[in-house]
């Protein structure tokens, strides 16, 4: 019996472990807290820097919004680096939900560690009644999440357990609760184990 | 091991795996639930057909009202330990909502109320069984692996209805017919599917007269919790005729000219089975409806939690084979793996990293001409496992 609880507790906590030998693709930029807009249309476009975490960038995923699905234009990406055009991905707006996460998607970008990269988001046909926005912070940084294409394992391994770590410990009273509660539960089974000796 | 080192331990991996799974179901009910507190609405069937907000994403409850009102009332009591974002969390529809800030204080404060139910169904088997047969029984009960999917990883609340139904069955063995028609009632009242085995309920040795009390009790209660609803379309199209509840239906034989669904057929030889055999118990019966409803439709993953229960009695009492059931198991998780949904594999994952998002469905391993073929066989080999457990479970006394 005990081997079996051991099997299960060890392998839920190595689960991420096993799965990640499926994983193709690993995140780098991943700045999900964004709740206020700006809208770019016409000649009025969204423009911001980010700087690469990792190499083999080859996709940028941004907050939209597309307002009651109004807006069915076309809306176009460029990468730029050292003010050329690197890459340009253009979408439909018909494809942007009303608030969702929107991935452009391109060929891979290999030496792309460290580098500054400024992203244009323009919108030609779309007018200011209907006109997509993007999602920023209170600094004007987009919730942003890149992607990279695999390089090393070991390192996808180890961001997995790091994500893990990163994100129980941005919410202390989560963890504080959880500890409580186990502490709590140990006490009443043994409390059950004493009076049953008695 | 000792009784409070099972449970010690069982509390454990659900305190694991519950913040660590999840799926987008636990949030799309509790959108649905939370407009009980933040706008007191007590008719969500009509509202949600006429709130142009969630028309899209949200566009329907297709559950009992009791549901309603319990998660809701949960929801309201917890609502200081979830904070401010949780409604905004709620009306997250972009896909990446596991990537909350707060998603493990989410998860793990909506599924705490599961492991309530899901000990109290412990309690239960440890009154039913015989002092040598609790700690088998505990085991299997709380650490089998489709429990802990089902209820902890999935996030759905058949736990409750499953609690109530089996609370029944106990106190129905007891004699408590007044209790156990109440819990029938309210089981149904979360889930309509304990109505499926009232008949076997009635075949058992008991007074008539407390047989009738127990159906008026478990039926009125029942209909009580849907009377204020019953005028409305809204209600009828989302819970009465819903396509969930059509589904087991579905696949039909034709006899004698006319299309007959199998379940009833099937039905109707378990009710000969017993007539037959008056000796069949009653947790024997109630096993072999539910694995029939799962063996003839296209069941979702929770829906397996109805039968686990007895499918411990089954296996304490019985001695189902260890073969038999690592075969269920396993064709129970390929049928999943086979649907083509990564959120009930890899994607489950995603509270841990985003890179679990970026999996694709291991569908995509198969060549699509042959799918339809594995998943056929896949049901297959469910159906037969759950045949042979059935036989077993009949054949005992």
């Amino acid at each position: 019996m005990k081997i079996y609880i051991g099997i299960i507790i060890i392998g839920v906590l190595l689960l991420p472990f096993f799965i990640s030998f499926s994983v193709k693709k690993t995140t780098g930029l991943n700045l999900t807290d964004a709740s206020e807009k700006i809208y770019f249309y016409e000649d009025k476009m969204f423009k911001k820097t980010f700087i690469s975490p990792k190499n083999n960038l080859n996709s940028v995923v941004l907050k939209l919004k597309n307002a009651a699905l109004r807006n069915q234009e076309q809306v176009i990406f460029r990468m730029l680096e050292e003010g050329k055009v690197i890459r340009e991905e253009k979408i439909n707006g018909y494809n942007i939900k009303d608030e969702d996460w929107v991935r452009f998607a391109f060929e891979v970008v290999p030496n792309s560690y460290q580098k500054e990269f400024e992203m244009e988001l323009v919108s030609p046909n779309s007018k200011i009644n209907n006109a997509i926005a993007v999602y920023i912070n209170n600094s004007g940084i987009p919730g942003i999440i890149t992607y990279h294409t695999l390089s090393s394992r070991k390192e996808l391994i180890l961001q997995i357990y790091s994500d893990l770590y990163k994100r129980l410990t941005q919410d202390g009273w989560f963890l504080i609760f959880w500890f409580v509660l186990l502490v709590f539960v140990y006490f009443i089974t043994s409390l059950f184990a004493n009076a049953k000796r008695k | 091991m000792k009784i409070s080192s099972i449970l010690l331990f069982a509390f454990l991996i659900r305190l694991l795996i519950s913040p660590l799974f999840f799926h987008p179901d636990i949030k799309d009910i509790h959108l649905r639930v939370s407009f009980l507190g933040t706008d007191g609405i007590l008719n969500i069937y009509d509202f949600l057909e006429n709130n142009t907000k969630t028309k899209v994403d949200a566009p329907d409850f297709v559950y009992p009202p009791l549901t309603y009102f319990f998660l809701g009332g949960y929801q309201i009591l917890i609502k200081p330990l979830l904070g401010n974002s949780f409604d905004h969390w709620l009306f997250d529809f972009s896909g990446l909502s596991s990537l909350s800030e707060y998603i493990y204080r989410y998860l793990l404060l909506l599924k705490l109320p599961y492991m309530i139910f899901d000990f109290s169904i412990a309690y239960l088997l440890c009154k039913f069984l015989d002092k040598e047969k609790i700690k088998t029984a505990l085991f299997f009960w709380l650490f089998n692996p489709l429990n802990l999917y089902a209820v902890y990883a999935i996030g759905q609340f058949d736990i409750i209805p499953a609690f109530f139904t089996f609370l029944s069955f106990y106190l129905w063995t007891k004699k408590s017919y007044v209790y156990s028609g109440l819990s029938l009632g309210i089981g149904a009242a979360f889930k309509t599917f304990p109505l499926l085995i009232i008949p076997f309920f009635l075949f058992t040795s008991a007074r008539w007269k407390d047989k009738l009390l127990w159906v008026i009790l478990s039926v009125g209660i029942y209909g009580v919790t849907l009377l204020p609803f019953l005028s409305s379309p809204a209600f009828a199209k989302n819970v009465l005729f819903s396509g969930l509840s059509q589904r087991i239906f579905q696949m039909q034989v034709t006899v004698a000219g006319f299309n007959v669904s199998v379940f009833l057929l099937l039905y109707a030889g378990l009710v000969l089975a017993k007539l037959l055999k008056r000796s069949i118990p009653l947790w024997a019966l109630i096993l072999s409806v539910f694995l029939l409803v799962f063996s003839v439709s296209r069941f979702h993953p929770q829906w397996v939690i109805w039968v686990m229960p007895f499918l411990t009695l089954a296996f304490v009492l019985v001695k189902i084979p260890w073969w038999n059931l690592v075969l269920l198991w396993l064709s129970y998780f390929a049928i999943f793996i086979l649907f083509g949904d990564k959120f009930l594999t890899t994607a489950l994952l995603a509270p841990i990293s985003p890179i679990f998002l970026e999996i694709p469905p291991f569908t995509q391993l198969i060549s699509q001409d042959k799918l339809p073929i594995v998943s056929f066989v896949v049901q297959i080999i469910f159906g037969f496992s759950s045949l042979v457990i059935t036989f077993k479970a009949l054949k005992s006394k």
